[in-house]
């Protein structure tokens, strides 16, 4: 080839036209709507934003007072008693803990019983309920555990407690490919810092506690980065199952909170929003009996 | 030239929003019908992005089922093309994700800063057969570059989108599009340098 052409728009034209005039997919809508009949809509039970946070500060309060006095009942028969070996119900914060084993996503769900982190940095123990939670991950930065999922479910439910080290530098325009930068502020500073890199409001974070320690809370219906953001998702911190901007309305709960001089980011998701309630409630059961070590 | 390429051929008419909410409330028939004039340009979008008619016949069957599954929760159904698109795109960009792992090295836009010593090509001009192999050239020059830059690449010269149409198509703003869309530009342009040496 000895010869090529300045570029100007008419050859970019040229080239996608001729690229595109190739597209002759026959029997492509038969096959989608082959698909569609045997792919239920995901239900409409989403919030919308702007109702969410009007509606977020009455909603954790009534949940926060249905917790304390779900708390107050279950804690109060325990006192005094062995640990019920039933499964249906934690084991007290007195019993020996075992350890937590990382089965991955598509691990058995955990006995119930009180677990502690081996991995994990700072260690802790936490209760869990009879099949409620598939052990996922304990690694020295991310403990994930999986909601169990309902039959037919296959979308991932989820918490996750991440020790916050890294954090990317442009996580919408360059996604993981943008590199990373230690993480040095607090919890606090850590919401500053995502507003100042999502490319859209997350709101504002409301105070709150978590494992008895003040907190800072951040309670969303995903907005829709999937074309706005590189690979269609917005990864935050450079560990773990990336705490994306999953599906739009996707209801997801963050928390950071400082623990002995480190921030960690308590995530919780749910990929139908229908299972929201019960998939935070979960997890508010097993956070609530979280123990660190030191 | 080529007539302007798009996938929203009646957009906001009043069957399509009829036909939209009997979709959304989970009426395959017309999930299908909403979809049917539309596969063509869907298609066209898909291929030339991604370049390959395999993967972007997967790109469209799985925004398609993806769009059909998240119907519900699309509040304002006058702006489903708009919605539809943004699926796409993301379908697009993951397969090109995947097909990354498999095979070529993508140019990120940010690689590809201008260099002093490339050639000024502006004083040539071809001949009848370099027209077909700067073409291909060209081709495979854009298939180089990461998959922002292609889409948006594709709805400016193909789709004939405004900066404005864009913005509100991506949600990004006016200024940044402007920008990403000069990066993309420069970059296909670095990329086509490579063809060469």
């Amino acid at each position: 080839m000895t010869m090529r052409l300045r570029l100007q728009d008419g050859d970019i034209r040229a080239m996608l036209v001729a690229r595109a005039q190739r597209a002759a997919f026959p029997g492509l809508l038969a096959d989608v709507i082959r698909e569609v009949q045997t792919n239920p809509m995901r239900r409409s039970s989403i919030v919308p934003r702007s109702l969410v946070a009007p509606f977020a500060a009455t909603l954790a309060a009534g949940i926060v007072i249905a917790l304390v006095a779900l708390v107050a009942l279950v804690r109060a028969p325990q006192v005094g008693p062995p640990p019920s070996p039933t499964p249906s119900h934690a084991a007290s914060p007195a019993a020996t803990a075992t350890a937590m084993l990382g089965v991955g996503l598509d691990g058995a769900p955990m006995p119930a019983g009180r677990y502690h982190t081996v991995f994990f940095q700072p260690p802790f123990e936490f209760d869990v309920l009879a099949n409620r939670w598939i052990g996922a991950q304990d690694i020295p930065r991310q403990l994930l555990l999986r909601a169990a999922p309902p039959q037919g479910q296959s979308g991932v439910d989820a918490l996750t407690i991440v020790h916050l080290e890294n954090v990317y530098v442009d996580p919408c325009a360059k996604g993981i490919d943008g590199g990373t930068q230690p993480w040095s502020g607090d919890a606090t500073a850590f919401f500053d810092w995502l507003a100042t890199n999502a490319p859209v409001s997350f709101g504002t974070p409301q105070p709150t506690t978590q494992f008895g320690l003040p907190a800072v809370r951040l309670e969303v219906a995903q907005p829709d980065l999937s074309s706005s953001c590189s690979l269609g998702y917005m990864p935050i911190t450079d560990v773990g199952r990336p705490f994306t901007t999953g599906l739009p309305g996707q209801p997801t709960r963050y928390v950071a909170v400082d623990v002995g001089g480190q921030t960690l980011l308590v995530t919780i998701w749910a990929t139908d929003p229908a299972r929201w309630d019960e998939v935070r409630s979960a997890a508010d059961e097993v956070l609530d009996t979280v123990e660190f070590s030191n | 030239m080529a007539e302007a390429v798009t996938w929203t051929p009646r957009p906001g008419t009043e069957m399509d929003l009829d036909l939209a909410a009997r979709a959304r409330s989970g009426d395959t028939t017309a999930f299908e019908s909403l979809l049917e004039p539309r596969m063509s340009g869907l298609a066209r979008f898909a291929l030339a992005v991604i370049g390959d008619e395999h993967d972007a016949r997967d790109a469209v069957q799985t925004a398609c089922v993806q769009a059909w599954r998240e119907l519900p929760a699309l509040r304002d159904v006058a702006r489903f093309d708009a919605w539809l698109g943004r699926i796409l795109a993301n379908s697009c960009r993951q397969l090109l994700r995947s097909r990354k792992r498999r095979r070529v090295r993508e140019i990120a836009v940010s690689e590809l800063e201008p260099r002093a010593d490339s050639p000024d090509m502006s004083g040539m001009a071809p001949g009848p057969a370099d027209v077909v192999a700067d073409l291909d050239a060209l081709g495979r020059a854009f298939d180089r570059l990461d998959s922002d830059a292609r889409i948006l690449l594709v709805h400016h010269h193909l789709e004939g989108l405004s900066i404005g149409d864009i913005a509100a198509r991506t949600g990004l703003s006016a200024a940044t599009v402007k920008w990403r869309l000069h990066m993309a530009r420069a970059a296909l342009e670095r990329s086509l340098e490579a063809e060469y040496r």
